[in-house]
């Protein structure tokens, strides 16, 4: 079961409606079984990993609360999170690491035969484990009180609007609900239903629509010119946004109708005038994770090397979450093209703030539009490393870029839907930009306009929505 | 929640339902609407709409792309003094077909129909074929065969076809689209050509015994209709349509199904097109699943030939 399969539209109203007659107290279990229900749908046995990460997780941060030594409590934290990490490193990189070792020792003239596990990647595993080690390290900082229920802390882990694709949630922010367990009240429920709403059609209409023009051109690398691979390259970065953006706002709203106010994870992104702002607006969750747990605490450790030191943790971070989202070169790659990005950009901020500021620059709406195509042509660039599915593919792309030109594919009708419904998104979120408290639809004060946005954002869902498709792209992570 | 907001939840919800209830009603008889305007300005291109509800062709060939790019309708109209169309389709398989020719049968009886087929024609579909089937949609509420087969992709189907916007999904703008341009791919009788040819390559070794199984419900299915043409007095023609690629399939499960289905009902089955040295050729192929326009010249010409003797 994901969102965007019946069974969810059947399942999920029956979970609101069952949460509101079950007694407050129960709440936190009803939750916990339609979670485990939700998510065992779709890979059964991987639930034991969920139990056993919400089991490591509870008893280290239990020890590390109980011990009243530094020491004790330090080497909680370390087992904590290596127990909650083992899964993830298993099933994840084992066969990475696997195979490059016997690559290395093939091409030297060795051969060990080492051992061939090819595992199914547990839905969710790097979200709900950057989940359980975050609180490990939270309650450790005593940034958190730890959590003695223990169906807190399984709920925190398997919350179904958030277990397979993030948002990456913080316990700061997921317990003292969990504590409360309100009913949903009128509002929620009416907010919850158009952010969902406005999320399938960010998924359905757009993402998956482009997703068929980006995975013919994409899968076929060998027969497509320059011209439509990038095309194809910057339609991309389209397709994620309205993949991921749209299943997050999914999951919003799932849990605002059962009262849960969950954090946002995209901002606009394709308004950003640098890649530093850029990174501010896109996957917020997990940047803001890897900002707290990874770049702050390595950019203090190596603050004495300056700027070198931002440098350096910036690569590191970025490196570190090339490698989260997928065990392959083309990730790291990735990564590390993020780091040089935010690096020449550090590098280059005073020049950049006193050459703006010396002509003006700042106001100026060209100047901002440059800037954001600028952010954007770097970042399409980078995601045809995350496109591909290996080095040399992504360099065939590059090249073909830069050296074969032609006609450009076209797909009339895929592309009519597709660029119909990028437009309105853009426009929606060009209005939230820069006009946010114009021309509201959902939000307006007249119930014609809103009903009639409802039944229009229904009604291009339905007919121009891939209601076919299959899954959403961060499931793979 | 308090009864308030329950009873404000149950109200809005109900009227927003019936809201949305008229609007999909109207929705629907705009995309009819849209749909009989494109088909009236481009006949070729609506081929599932036109096979529905305007051919009254003799002889009528029905198969998926391979048959759309093989089967040159004007060469079969002129040797065999009959009428001639193509109702081939890209990506449709067994149930889409069969909804199709029943759908013709619903209408009319032809004289022949020439079904392109492959020897694993009986196998299980996929999700893609599942999902192709969509393209019935507009009939499920007139057509039995049409229902039934969409009624196979899912358990939920039956709710969703309770919307028309649903019915029609991703039809609005291939309407708009034929109703505006006419579609040059195809040559009159519904025969697309392909140009190019493959490189001189070696042939491919497909391993069809690597492939799905026979599908059970498929050839109760394919009995059903064989015997309703033979009851119409429609001849049926299974034909082979060549690839570029070599492989053991005479003893497959799907295959000898098909032959055994074909002795049953008297249905013809040419299969010695499928490995013709003359056609095996590169130069006939535009890539290794579709015959070009030369292949396809030649190919029906050869056919041709057979049809003669066997009718």
């Amino acid at each position: 079961m994901t969102f965007t399969s019946f069974n969810f539209l059947i399942f999920f109203p029956v979970v609101v409606i069952l949460y509101n007659i079950v007694p407050a107290k129960w709440r936190i279990w009803f939750l916990l079984v339609a979670s485990y229900f939700f998510y065992m749908n779709l890979q059964p046995v991987y639930a034991l990993l969920l139990v056993a990460v919400t089991g490591f997780t509870y008893f280290s941060t239990r020890s590390i609360d109980m011990s009243d030594k530094e020491k004790t409590k330090k080497r909680m934290m370390r087992w904590g999170i290596i127990l909650v990490l083992l899964p993830l490193l298993f099933f994840k990189y084992f066969a990475f690491i696997n195979n490059a070792i016997s690559d290395a020792l093939v091409s030297s003239g060795l051969s060990l035969g080492l051992p061939k596990i090819e595992l199914l990647l547990p839905v969710g595993i790097s979200f709900y484990t950057f989940m359980a080690i975050g609180y490990i390290i939270d309650v450790y900082n005593e940034e958190v009180e730890c959590e003695k229920n223990i169906a807190s802390v399984g709920l925190f882990l398997s919350f179904f609007p958030l277990v397979l694709s993030g948002p990456i949630e913080r316990a700061g922010n997921m317990f003292p609900q969990f504590a409360k367990m309100q009913s949903s009240k009128y509002s929620d429920l009416v907010k919850g239903a158009k952010l969902m709403m406005w999320g399938y059609f960010m998924k359905l209409c757009v993402a998956d629509r482009l997703g068929i023009y980006v995975d013919a051109v994409f899968n076929n690398i060998a027969n497509h010119n320059g011209t439509t691979l990038a095309f194809a390259s910057v339609l991309y970065p389209f397709q994620v946004y309205a993949d991921l953006g749209g299943y997050s706002l999914i999951a919003m709203g799932v849990a605002r109708c059962l009262g849960f106010a969950v954090i946002p994870n995209f901002r606009r992104p394709f308004f950003a005038t640098s890649m530093s702002e850029f990174w501010r607006r896109w996957h917020m969750s997990l940047i803001q994770w890897l900002t707290d747990y990874i770049y702050t605490p390595l950019s203090f450790i190596l603050r004495g090397w300056k700027i070198w030191g931002i440098v350096a943790a910036l690569m590191l971070t970025f490196l570190i979450s090339g490698i989260w989202h997928g065990a392959a070169l083309t990730f790291i790659v990735w990564g590390l093209v993020q780091g040089v990005y935010l690096s020449i950009e550090a590098m280059m901020q005073g020049k950049r703030s006193k050459f703006e500021k010396k002509h003006g620059l700042g106001e100026k709406w060209w100047y901002k539009l440059v800037c954001c195509i600028v952010v954007f042509v770097l970042f399409a660039f980078s995601q045809i490393f995350g496109r591909c599915a290996n080095l040399q593919d992504a360099s065939d792309v590059i090249g073909k870029i830069f050296m074969q030109h032609g006609p450009l594919f076209l797909d009339v009708t895929t592309l009519g839907y597709a660029l119909t419904c990028l437009a309105i998104l853009f426009i929606i979120d060009f209005r939230d930009e820069f006009l946010p408290n114009r021309f509201r639809l959902f939000e307006s004060r007249y119930i014609v306009v809103r009903w009639l946005s409802y039944v229009a954002v229904i009604m291009l869902i339905l007919s121009f929505g891939v209601l076919d498709s299959g899954q959403f792209i961060y499931f793979q992570f | 929640m308090t009864k308030s907001d329950m009873k404000k939840i149950l109200i809005k919800g109900l009227l927003f339902v019936a809201l949305f209830f008229i609007v999909d009603r109207v929705s629907g008889y705009v995309f009819y609407f849209l749909e009989h305007k494109a088909l009236q300005h481009s006949p070729n291109g609506m081929i599932t709409e036109y096979t529905m509800e305007e051919v009254d062709s003799d002889v009528i060939i029905m198969g998926a792309s391979d048959a759309l790019h093989s089967y040159v309708s004007s060469i079969i109209e002129d040797s065999l003094g009959m009428s001639t169309y193509n109702c081939g389709k890209d990506g449709m398989r067994f149930y889409y077909q069969n909804a199709m020719v029943n759908g013709i049968l619903d209408r009319y009886s032809p004289k022949l129909i020439i079904w392109s087929v492959s020897p694993v024609f009986l196998s299980a579909p996929s999700q893609e074929d599942r999902d192709a089937i969509s393209d019935l949609n507009p009939w499920y509420r007139t057509n039995e065969f049409c229902r039934n087969a969409i009624l196979m992709k899912s358990e939920f189907e039956y709710i969703k076809m309770m919307s028309y916007l649903y019915a029609f999904n991703s039809r609005l703008y291939a309407y708009l689209y034929k109703c505006v341009m006419p579609d040059y791919s195809y040559q009159p009788g519904g025969y697309a050509p392909v140009y190019g040819n493959l490189p001189d390559s070696k042939m491919e070794v497909r391993d069809y015994y690597d492939e799905d199984g026979l599908d059970e419900k498929s050839s109760k299915v394919l009995l059903s209709t064989l015997k309703r043409c033979r009851d119409a007095g429609t001849d049926v023609a299974f034909v082979l349509t060549p690839r570029y690629e070599s492989g053991e399939y005479e003893s497959i499960s799907q295959y000898t199904e098909l032959i055994d289905i074909c002795e049953e009902y008297d249905a013809e089955i040419i299969t010695d097109l499928f490995r013709d040295k003359d056609l095996l050729k590169p130069c006939y192929f535009k890539d290794a699943a579709h015959v070009n326009h030369d292949g396809a010249v030649l190919f029906t010409e050869k056919l041709v030939g057979e049809l003669k003797a066997l009718f």
